[in-house]
């Protein structure tokens, strides 16, 4: 797929400081003082996540990868959505 | 032409990758909770999107479907950090000065 070994080195870096930078945000849902500081550390989680699929499409050299990284997203944001409103108002529906 | 394609793809792919990184750094260091939303609400949706733009140079077979996940990322990270923080300012009985319920 990629040529260059500077190129695919770039690209593997960047997974591994992506995969990295996953247990740190997590610091923030175990020990965010109110629900929604774990909120936005599970949002940040996902945003993670959807960076590495798209990464890992490039590795993987398929290009079915990135529906996962849409779903993914899709799911996530029906997740916040929903935790939002419970955290609000104290019911989802 | 292969050249130019493979350094812009890696700067994008750079670019998205700090912005992550510095939204993680945001979520971790900063001392409230709208301003922890504010980091995360930024660059979490400009890092892939710089994720994304990268991966489309270097791959163009794949910017179609990049183009239908970037375009989902750019109308419902605003939409989610909104409701996120209509959450913190309804939930809690002052932020940061503002009085609850304003």
């Amino acid at each position: 797929m990629i040529e260059s070994s500077v190129v695919s080195f770039i690209i593997n870096a960047s997974l591994v400081i992506l995969v990295l930078m996953i247990p740190v945000s997590f610091y923030r849902v175990w020990k965010g003082p109110k629900a929604a500081d774990r909120l936005v550390g599970v949002d940040m989680i996902t945003t993670l996540l959807v960076g590495i699929v798209i990464l890992l499409s490039l590795t993987e050299g398929t290009n079915t990868t990135i529906d996962m990284g849409i779903v993914l997203a899709a799911l996530a944001f029906a997740a916040t959505l929903s935790i939002a409103r419970y955290i609000s108002e104290g019911r989802v529906f | 032409m292969e050249t130019l394609q493979l350094i812009f793809g890696s700067t994008f792919i750079l670019f998205g990758v700090i912005f992550s990184v510095l939204g993680v750094v945001g979520i971790i260091r900063l001392p409230d909770t709208l301003c922890r939303l504010h980091a995360t609400g930024k660059t979490g949706t400009l890092g892939v999107l710089g994720l994304c733009v990268g991966v489309a140079i270097l791959e163009p077979q794949f910017a179609g479907k990049l183009l239908a996940l970037a375009i989902f990322i750019i109308f419902s990270a605003p939409v989610a950090s909104h409701a996120i923080g209509a959450a913190i300012l309804r939930s809690s009985d002052e932020v940061s000065g503002i009085p609850a319920g304003d």
